[in-house]
């Protein structure tokens, strides 16, 4: 049963790199290639199932570099549901590369998976450039010069990041999560251990493109495919966050060498993402920043380094990866600007449901999944005192209601263009994804009334990293 | 008509039985109960309103009095109104009306009071904005909501004043406590006196609170606005009568005020009725003339200890209020036939309308003379409320006789579209209507004068005032009716030539008042109030909104910009300045 | 695990108290507050899902959502029937954990003035459907969102859990601001962004007031037994005073936070209207009734003359604008802020007497502003026009209007034998011991709004018509009935606000009275407010 454990892992791993070799050599019929989507959907969700079913046991593997706790458990079986769900509700037609467009989120999802159940800093950082790999890889398919873009941030972060750990590992003189802390405890806030602490943040927030560092990663996704986009603004994010909440849990003692930094970032983040959302013109773009608001929500959770902060953080975490991973899936071709979704409350209304919770959960609207994680980190912040900061958080969410509003105008209320004057086909309409898009309006919708288990494992998750 | 004939019908058997008893019938019940509180004073711990029906005498003569001017003024209308559009409006209305007056008089408690004050005051503002479609009417029907509705707010305000200093609505109750009640304070009880005075005033019409009445009494139909004089001034004297105790109960400078008050507003009313020659706005000043004299000398009722005369001034405003009715009901059918309102246009009825014209000067008669018994009951000529009111009853006396004259004698003169010889007598179904009004002031004047007729009203015992008394409040009423004969006779062109010019200058001066105020005052209040809505609040609110899109708009610009060592500039610059302003990091 | 612990809470969920009144034992479920919610929300889920190609089920979706609320309303009327009046607890209590970790639950529940405001959104859910017979685009969406709003509102009220509250709270701004957007008027848009934006700005401030409070309590939970019962220090009941009364203004409204109102009411659609003013703008004066008035008795005493003035500028304010309005629909907006401004007062007061009347004056208001309103929206439309340059004269050629008109500005002004004017007669009653100044403000507004509406009505009813307006036609059958239904409520409720009663006895014939049901509750409320000695707030 333990090493069932990792079983999701190597499923989704191999996967991957399956559909990667038959795709370079062509060994995939155009029979399978219809049937691709379903089966690795199919495929994802059995490791999901497998996560949920042998992950509560817990176990520590390659000598603790890999550790399975309720946290990882949490982020994995996150990430592994928004992952299904995108594979089954995207338009494979508006992407560019079946085979890769399938592969890399699997590795981006793999990469996750290492973050969250890393136990020391290395499988904490390969995991985040795994995934921030794949979502360079998707990029590249369209926009190659954005993709390059992407390197070149991503390579910055990931220098940041690298400065940030090798200091923090000479200060603590152990790479191990847990023995880091037991360390800090006895250690004191100085400037030369809150400098790479806050590099580290500093990288986590370029990959995780909370403002004022989403420059490269929002302009990224909205050149990417419609899976691309997801990847990048969801499950590279996903995993930043994942390592930011082990890294803040094991900093934890020393809590004044981030909270103040992760504080700043987390305002701009919730308030800039909101007036970003408002002053959007194109719906993607809008998604964007409305994920990016809801990333700074996943930070200022963090700021409150108490155990119920890093558990709403985490509880909200999972409704952003699912909401920002499939949001761009869901939504399909947006070229032509907000035009593109006229009238597909109509045309298309199971995807018009699923864009519209997508969107209104990353704005925090109730009662869908993103309100129920806001609030729980908003009831974080007021135990910790962190009013100014809540404050700053509910104004963002308002920004980003109202600006979910004018999307929802053109969905609904507009009507679609002639055949002849319409710039961006609509979503093309399978089963497949007509199901995805109900199974994701389910999930949106289904995590509030089903919050409270939820929120239990993501306190489970918090206390696993040795949070009281 | 069939509802006011039963309702009188039914008021006259309820007096019928009441005559010999000196005990009012009293009956009470629950309509209102909610509990508010646990803790506390038990008279605040729920609130009530009960529905407390009281009728002594004074309520049975007042119901009378009033369903008489109902009938009448009705069946002048069924004839001379059938022209007015909305009959079964209008029929509707009045039943309220009469719902609403006969409510007014039988409350014991303030609060059901109030509600069919309230009710009586809408159907009345219904009645004189009763011409759809037609300019002026609709126009000068506005302050026959806002100006009584603003007294009518005054009452309420001075009930709830009450209320939350005793917790008691019903009279019984809360006039035995006015000075034994742990809240209550003297000017409490001022507060609440004038704020109940200006709200039975405001229905009173009296000087200045009269223009809901005059600037309508043209406009609307004459069966409206005859209604509107006649019921209101019982109603309202009656209310007055009533809660006189707790003004008296306030202190000695403010019951004097209000004597002021209504002896200013006696002299004023006729005064102004000397000035302009609109008929019916003169027949109706004058009313309101005689109704303040009527309440002045109920305030000196009250006034002087021991005193029981307060009832005379009641009285006194009984015989008015038919004979106004009747005058103004008269009055129009004369305007109505000669086709204006402008007396120096008027002349000649007394050989063209006989009949309407004597009913003027019949009406005119009773309320000219319709002082006489309350003064020589209450009030001494040598006083100086004596001369006031004698002034106030000359001055009424000189209007009512200026309108006779001026309709009944004179040429009628030719005018474009106005043939004078095609002038005829109102249909002859409408001419005893008046009579029968005027009929039943003149006996409730006569009434008025013997103490016997007091006595069973307000069942006390009234002294009989000498002859003398009466002999001269007579005389005073004869001289002005006396003085605009004289002046008629000798030159009726130039009296009214002198009352038209002043009329001008009078309308001139209340419209310069008007339009200042309005230039002054209620422009700029609602320029503000408008720009304010209008601008300003959208402005700041936009302005706002602006101020986040231009933030937005930058945030997304920002992914335009060079993005390498904006990000590099921005890791540093928050790495310094948050190392530096951490506690405990720096140092 | 849920489904346990849901079933579990269904059957622990204390059931109808036994009623002693005419229709006892008809209905009793532990589920009713939870179906007033929730029902609305399935069935504009099932009609969003229905096929309707080309529009062809258009009418049956209206008889839904029509029968819908008719049968919400039967409901309500048992639940107001075999409510028990006089007990102060909470009736039809519901208690589901929900997010267990931060202490939030399904809490749901009514006392007295919670029943009246449910049978408020109740009778104006029926009003606002019949108002919107007349939708011809987009039916399904329309009325879908819709019952959402309706089921927002009924959420809002019942809620017993801040969590909870906020849910609903902050959830009503969306369908509002889409149905404006989608079916509004010529300024729909900046009407629907100055909704959202206000709106915003209110769920904020009361998003940050309940966390202030869940943080001064302990922080254990957002229950009202345990966050409103919190013994915390004034300064913290000041702060979180000020941010629900940031928070009710934003939604009653209140000066100078009813940015939003003037642009909705006068360019949302005629039922979006009625129930924004009839029944959604009601919330704020029940949040600061629970929030501030029954919970914070500190804070509103220091905040009372603050709330007595806004009450006061509030109707002066808008009895002054409509004077000089053009627009009739404007006009009728800035008259709708009067009710509450009426009911601000009540509560400003701090009386007993007072906040009975605050809770009248919400159903009272409530109606009279969604009836000034609507009648005002449906004569623009019956005359083709709002301005007020171009209406004129339509009395003879639309008597049920101009009646229903007459009826709704005597309404807003408190016209006795309709039910403002028990409202405010309890309201003045109550406010001159302890708030003259503010009450001898509000009465001068009120004075101000009887010669707005003279004119009103002097220039659109009673004057000569204008020739060259376009025609006009009278109420249909559908809008007679929803203004006539408003009518009716006030009537019903001036007339018998105690119940119809044989002459003699207590007993209610078949109602038991809005202000018994009402005053379940309101004694606990009341209670710090109760002077020792009468008058000695001189």
């Amino acid at each position: 049963m333990k090493n069932l454990v990792l079983l999701p892992e190597a499923l989704v791993a191999a996967t991957a790199v399956i559909l990667l070799t038959a795709g370079r050599l062509g060994w995939i019929s155009p029979t399978a290639r219809r049937s691709l989507p379903a089966v690795v959907s199919l495929l994802t969700l059995v490791a999901l199932g497998i996560e949920l079913w042998a992950g509560a046991t817990l176990g520590s593997y390659f000598e603790g570099a890999l550790v399975q706790d309720r946290f990882a458990l949490f982020a994995k079986a996150a990430v592994l549901l928004a992952a299904t769900i995108a594979f089954a509700v995207v338009d494979w037609t508006a992407e560019d590369s079946l085979t890769i467009g399938l592969a890399m989120p699997l590795v981006a999802t793999f990469g996750v998976m290492v973050a969250a159940s890393a136990g020391d800093l290395v499988a904490l950082w390969a995991g985040l450039e795994l995934a921030a790999a794949a979502g360079v890889v998707m990029v590249a398919l369209r926009r190659p010069d954005l993709a390059l873009r992407l390197v070149v941030t991503g390579g910055m972060a990931s220098a940041m990041l690298l400065i940030g750990l090798a200091f923090l590992y000479a200060s603590a003189g152990t790479s191990s999560l847990a023995t880091m802390r037991a360390v800090l405890f006895s250690g004191a806030p100085t400037l030369a251990l809150a400098i790479p602490v806050f590099f580290v943040i500093s990288g986590l927030a370029v990959r995780a493109a909370l403002a004022p560092f989403q420059l490269a990663s929002i302009p990224a996704s909205l050149g990417a495919s419609p899976l691309g986009a997801g990847l990048v603004l969801g499950l590279v994010a996903a995993a930043a966050a994942t390592v930011a909440i082990k890294l803040v849990a094991a900093l934890t003692p020393i809590p004044t060498v981030y909270s103040t930094y992760l504080e700043v970032i987390a305002a701009l983040a919730m308030v800039g993402g909101g007036a970003a959302a408002l002053a959007a013109q194109s719906p993607r773009a809008r998604l964007a920043y409305l994920a990016a608001g809801q990333i700074g929500w996943v930070a200022a959770g963090l700021v409150t380094h108490y155990r119920s902060g890093l558990a709403g953080s985490l509880f909200l975490l999972g409704a952003f990866a699912v909401a920002a991973t499939c949001g761009p899936a869901v939504m399909g071709r947006a070229d032509g600007g907000e035009h593109a979704l006229a009238g597909m409350g109509a045309l298309r209304p199971a995807r018009a449901a699923g864009l519209t919770l997508a969107m209104l959960s990353l704005a925090g609207a109730p009662p869908l999944a993103g309100f129920f994680g806001e609030f729980a980190v908003a009831a974080a912040l007021a135990q910790s005192g962190h009013f100014a900061l809540l404050a700053l958080g509910v104004f963002g969410s308002a920004l980003s209601v109202a600006a979910v509003a004018g999307t929802l105008r053109v969905m609904y209320i507009q009507s679609p263009p002639d055949e002849a004057r319409r710039t961006t086909r609509p979503p093309v309409l399978t089963g497949l994804s007509s199901f995805g898009a109900v199974a994701f309006c389910v999930v949106i919708a289904a995590y509030g009334i089903l919050s409270s288990p939820i929120l239990g494992l993501a306190d489970q998750g918090a206390e696993a990293l040795g949070l009281r | 008509m069939f509802g006011a004939v039963t309702t009188l019908l039914a008021s006259l058997l309820v007096g019928w039985g009441l005559a010999k008893k000196t005990t009012p019938f009293l009956a009470t019940y629950s309509y209102v109960n909610v509990p508010v509180a646990f803790t506390g004073p038990t008279n605040f711990q729920g609130f009530g309103i009960d529905i407390v029906l009281r009728v002594d005498h004074l309520t049975v003569v007042a119901l009378i009095v009033v369903e008489l001017c109902i009938i009448g003024v009705l069946g002048w209308h069924q004839v001379m109104g059938r022209s007015e559009p909305g009959a079964a409006r209008f029929n509707a209305l009045i039943s309220v009306l009469l719902f609403g007056s006969t409510g007014v008089l039988v409350s014991w408690d303030l609060a059901e009071l109030l509600a069919f004050w309230g009710v009586a005051g809408a159907a009345t503002y219904l009645l004189l904005a009763h011409r759809w479609a037609m300019d002026e009417a609709a126009l000068r029907a506005r302050v026959a909501l806002a100006l009584p509705f603003v007294t009518d707010l005054s009452l309420l305000c001075g009930v709830a004043w009450l209320y939350a200093r005793y917790g008691v609505n019903n009279l019984t109750t809360l006039l035995p406590i006015l000075h034994t009640n742990p809240g209550w304070t003297v000017r409490s009880l001022v507060v609440a006196s004038v704020l109940l005075f200006v709200g039975v005033a405001g229905r009173l019409a009296l000087w200045p609170l009269h223009s809901w009445v005059t600037r309508t009494a043209v406009t609307a139909p004459p069966a409206a606005s005859a209604l509107a004089q006649a019921v209101w001034s019982v109603l309202a004297i009656v209310v007055l009568y009533r809660l006189m105790p707790i003004v008296v109960a306030s202190n000695t400078q403010t019951v004097k005020g209000l004597l002021y008050a209504c002896g200013a507003s006696a002299i004023a009313a006729p005064l102004l009725a000397l000035v302009g020659n609109e008929p019916r706005r003169i027949v109706t000043l004058l009313g309101s003339g005689a109704t303040a004299i009527g309440a002045a000398v109920l305030i000196h009722g009250f006034q002087v200890q021991g005193a029981t005369f307060a009832i005379a001034g009641v009285a006194c405003v009984f015989a008015v209020a038919p004979a106004r009715a009747a005058g103004v009901l008269a009055i129009s059918a004369i305007a109505a036939a000669m086709r204006t309102d402008d007396l120096a246009e008027m002349g000649d009825a007394w050989t063209r309308m006989r009949v309407s014209a004597l009913a003027v000067l019949v009406a005119s008669l009773v309320i000219g003379l319709s002082a006489v018994g309350a003064l020589a009951f209450g009030v001494s000529s040598r006083s100086n409320l004596g001369l006031a009111m004698g002034e106030a009853v000359l001055l009424v006396a000189i209007g009512g006789a200026r309108v006779f004259l001026a309709v009944a004698l004179g040429p009628l003169r030719r005018r474009r579209a106005f043939e004078p010889d095609r002038v005829r007598e109102a249909a002859s179904a409408s001419l005893a209507w008046p009579y029968w009004l005027v009929l039943g002031g003149a006996l409730l004047l006569v009434a008025s004068l013997i103490h016997g007729w007091l006595d069973f009203v307000d069942g006390n015992k009234h002294p009989t005032p000498g002859a003398g008394a009466y002999v001269l409040w007579f005389v005073v009423a004869l001289i002005g009716f006396a003085i605009p004969v004289l002046a008629y006779l000798r030159d009726k062109d130039g009296a009214l030539l002198v009352s038209a010019w002043a009329g001008v200058w009078l309308r001139r001066l209340s419209y310069t008042a008007s339009s200042n105020f309005e230039r002054f005052i209620v422009a700029p209040v609602t320029e503000i109030a408008v720009r304010l809505g209008e601008r300003w609040i959208p402005v700041g609110d936009g302005g706002v909104g602006g101020a986040l899109d231009t933030t937005g708009r930058l945030v997304v610009a920002g992914a335009r910009l060079p993005v390498v060592p904006l990000v590099i500039i921005a890791a540093v610059i928050l790495t310094v300045v948050v190392g530096l302003v951490v506690p405990g990091v720096f140092r | 695990m849920i489904w346990q612990s849901v079933s579990q809470a269904v059957f622990a969920a204390s059931p109808s108290p036994t009623p002693t009144v005419p229709g006892a034992g008809i209905f009793s479920s532990s589920l009713l507050l939870s179906l007033t919610v929730w029902v609305p929300v399935a069935v504009a889920i099932a009609i969003a899902a229905m096929p309707n190609p080309r529009g062809r089920y258009d009418t049956l979706m209206k008889q839904i959502a029509f029968f819908t609320n008719l049968g919400m309303m039967f409901v309500l009327g048992i639940a107001y029937n075999q409510f028990q009046s006089f007990l102060p607890t909470v009736q039809y209590e519901e208690k589901v954990p929900w997010l267990q970790a931060v202490g939030a639950t399904y809490h749901l529940g009514v006392d007295g003035p919670g029943m009246t405001m449910l049978i408020l959104s109740g009778l104006i859910g029926i009003v606002s459907v019949l108002a919107s017979l007349g939708v011809r685009e987009r039916v399904r969406s329309y009325f879908c969102l819709l019952l959402l709003t309706q089921a927002t509102v009924n959420g809002a009220i019942v809620a017993r859990d801040m969590f909870v509250l906020i849910l609903f709270w902050a959830a009503a701004a969306i369908p509002l601001a889409m149905l404006v957007i989608g079916w509004g008027g010529p300024r729909r848009y900046p009407a629907a962004w100055r909704l959202l934006g206000y709106w915003g700005l209110g769920t904020g401030a009361l998003v940050v007031g309940t966390m202030t409070l869940y943080a001064a309590s302990g922080g254990g939970s957002f229950d009202m037994d345990v966050l409103l019962k919190a013994s915390i220090s004034p300064r913290v009941q000041l702060a979180v005073g000020l941010f629900m009364l940031v928070a009710a203004a934003t939604r009653l409204p209140l000066f100078p936070l009813h940015g939003w109102a003037r642009d909705v009411y006068s360019e949302a659609p005629v039922g979006v209207t009625v129930i924004v003013a009839g029944s959604a703008s009601r919330l704020g004066a029940y949040l600061l009734l629970r929030t501030l008035v029954a919970a914070e008795p500190s804070a509103a005493h220091l905040l009372s003359p603050l709330l007595a003035a806004l009450a006061a500028v509030t109707v002066g304010y808008g009895a002054l604008v409509a004077l000089r309005a053009l627009d009739l629909r404007q006009a009728a907006a800035y008259l709708a802020l009067i009710p509450g401004g009426v009911t601000a007062l009540a509560l400003a007061a701090l009386q007993p007497l007072s906040i009975a009347g605050a809770v009248l004056s919400l159903f009272a208001g409530g109606l009279a502003a969604a009836l000034i309103v609507g009648v005002c929206a449906t004569l623009s439309e019956r005359a083709q026009s709002r301005s007020l340059q171009v209406l004129a004269g339509l009395a003879p050629r639309m008597p049920i209007v101009t009646w229903l008109m007459v009826i709704a500005g005597l309404a807003v002004l408190g016209v006795p034998f309709l039910a403002t004017f028990d409202s405010e007669l309890m309201t003045f009653f109550g406010s001159f011991k302890t708030q003259p100044i503010g009450a001898f403000a509000v009465a001068a507004g009120l004075a101000v709004a009887a010669v707005a509406l003279a004119s009103l009505w002097r220039r659109v009813l009673f004057s000569s018509p204008n020739p060259d307006a376009p025609g006009v036609s009278d109420a249909s059958l559908g809008e007679t009935w929803y203004l006539g239904l408003l009518a009716g409520g006030l009537l019903w409720v001036g007339l018998f606000p105690g119940g119809p009663k044989l002459p003699g006895t207590d007993s209610p014939l078949f109602d038991q009275g809005l202000v018994n049901v009402m005053a379940a509750g309101i004694s606990d409320i009341a209670s710090p407010y109760v002077l020792p000695t009468p008058g000695s707030g001189q």
